[in-house]
């Protein structure tokens, strides 16, 4: 896989909110998070990244119709990489890049010339090893490494509705309230919904595996985990459909499950 | 204090206008100064339900721009004397509108006019004009109809309402939403044609503040200028009323939510 989807997030402290005498001003800069792709590249071999993406495009197209994504190049550093080209097959993919990060200095300078922004952060330390998969269902999710400070869980007490978004960079989401359709709830964390999930859920965003979706009532668009995600275009079986209900990860597959208190998941192909 | 209620939907066609008329006529007939400003400019309507397209002569935008007085656009209703009405201009666009200028209506609606309520009756959307009817609302009626495209955008609506009024960027108390159903037809959600009312409530969970039975009497009295609150035997009619003495306090049973039975005189001389 050359290109993953993660989530990245960018902060700007600088606003400019400065008013002078009462008049509206014609142009306010605030600071603001915004989500976006990134693709991080493990090949410079364009032909190559061109039948990849295009493969994925067609898989979702209306997740990646439009989309902004950021360009990650720690992996192919050392490598020679036209750029431009780069760019310009993304944008012949109905994507948008908007950027470049962890690339070289000729990367870097490559990227300027041909119009991309410059994108700190989200430079991979050595991830522990995936824990191996397990024969039998894990009795919990066990945390692969224990992070530096305890994930903040955000709550959301008020419905998120169509075309609003609610977001955790920094761990779980938990939603008291519906999530209608058309909306979205996305964690680097678990995401719960203690409601009807019926827009979209994207759990460990930020690559983390072991996360999870958990809802009392599964109806969901889409759900997808550290980046592994499915469509719900269909109806799901009758034992998750608006029922208490867990999306969990194993090796490349999504499980979507019933959430039976004491009993043993079966697995099953959602 | 003067209170001022948006009444909007996301989607057209589902009966902001026809709402904001009989709500705007229904708290006029109980007594209290209102306005009703139409904020669908490019494509006014307002004025023809209402029935007083013959006496626009200058129009919202050109308050906001200074090129008229609002006592001289502000046109007072004939059949009720505390109703006025604010039309929207026919010629420009939504970029005629201005915060500022809407700001500055509105508070002269208030304080030199003395209205007691201000309906704003947005246009469909969630662009410049839908968001300018919505911005200074103090309460909002979200008007949708029992299916389930009016009922999603009434859901996105909810969400602008949420994030972008005056209320929520100044973290003041959050806008009170109501929820209108229009064109309910008892028949056709009794065989599963159109959602329910439960179903609605589901997925939008805010209070309904009234629901409008589908009538034919709607179209014939916009056709002919009346708001159709005024139409006492209609039963939309009573519904509006209803929604109206709902709005000021009082506590009715939600009606005309079963398929009228027929009686045994008209089943057997028809209808």
């Amino acid at each position: 896989m050359s290109s993953r989807r993660e989530f990245a997030m960018h902060d700007h402290s600088s606003s400019d909110r400065s008013r002078s005498g009462g008049e509206q001003p014609a142009l306010t800069i605030r600071g603001a998070s915004v989500t976006l792709q990134v693709a991080h590249l493990a090949d410079a071999d364009l032909a190559r990244i061109e039948a990849e993406l295009a493969a994925k495009v067609s898989q979702a197209a209306g997740l990646f119709r439009d989309a902004a994504i950021v360009i990650d190049l720690q992996e192919v550093q050392h490598l020679d990489l036209d750029l431009r080209s780069l760019a310009r097959l993304f944008r012949t993919q109905g994507l948008i890049p908007v950027g470049v990060r962890n690339g070289s200095a000729a990367h870097h300078a490559a990227a300027q010339a041909a119009g991309l922004a410059l994108l700190q952060g989200g430079r991979r330390v050595e991830r522990a090893p995936a824990p191996a998969p397990p024969e039998t269902p894990p009795p919990a999710p066990a945390p692969a490494a224990p992070p530096p400070a305890a994930p903040r869980s955000r709550l959301v007490t008020q419905p998120v509705r169509s075309g609003q978004r609610a977001f955790n960079a920094a761990g779980d989401l938990i939603v008291v309230a519906s999530v209608n359709t058309g909306a979205e709830v996305l964690a680097a964390g678990n995401v719960h919904v203690y409601g009807p999930l019926r827009g979209r859920a994207m759990a460990g965003v930020n690559g983390d595996t072991q996360a999870r979706i958990l809802t009392t009532c599964m109806q969901a668009e889409l759900v997808a985990i550290a980046g592994v995600y499915r469509s719900i275009e269909s109806d799901l079986p009758d034992e998750v459909r608006e029922k208490p209900a867990q999306v969990f990860l194993e090796g490349d597959r999504l499980f979507i499950e019933p959430l039976a208190a004491a009993e043993e998941p079966q697995r099953k192909k959602p | 204090m003067a209170k001022t209620i948006v009444v909007t939907s996301g989607k057209g066609g589902v009966g902001k206008t026809t709402t904001s008329a009989s709500f705007a006529a229904g708290l006029a007939l109980r007594g209290h100064k209102t306005a009703v400003i139409d904020f669908d400019i490019g494509l006014r309507n307002l004025d023809l339900i209402l029935g007083c397209e013959r006496r626009v002569v200058y129009d919202f935008v050109n308050v906001i721009n200074g090129e008229a007085k609002l006592n001289q656009a502000l046109i007072k209703d004939k059949r009720l004397e505390n109703l006025y009405i604010l039309p929207a201009s026919q010629t420009r666009d939504k970029d005629a509108l201005t915060l500022d200028g809407v700001s500055k209506v509105l508070h002269d609606l208030q304080h030199e006019f003395e209205c007691e309520y201000i309906v704003c009756d947005s246009p469909a959307g969630i662009e410049k004009g839908a968001l300018m009817a919505l911005y200074f609302a103090d309460e909002a009626i979200v008007v949708t109809n029992p299916e389930v495209s009016s009922v999603r955008d009434s859901d996105r609506i909810l969400g602008i309402l949420a994030a972008k009024s005056r209320r929520a960027v100044e973290e003041l108390e959050p806008v009170k939403e109501h929820l209108l159903v229009a064109r309910y037809d008892s028949r056709r959600v009794a065989i599963g044609e159109m959602l329910s009312l439960e179903d609605i409530r589901g997925i939008l969970g805010i209070p309904i503040l009234g629901v409008i039975p589908e009538s034919p009497g709607v179209l014939q009295a916009s056709n002919i200028g009346t708001p159709i609150i005024l139409d006492d035997e209609n039963p939309a009619a009573q519904a509006y009323s209803d929604m109206v003495d709902r709005f000021l306090g009082e506590e009715l049973p939600l009606r005309f939510l079963e398929p009228e039975k027929r009686g045994l005189l008209k089943r057997l001389f028809g209808s």
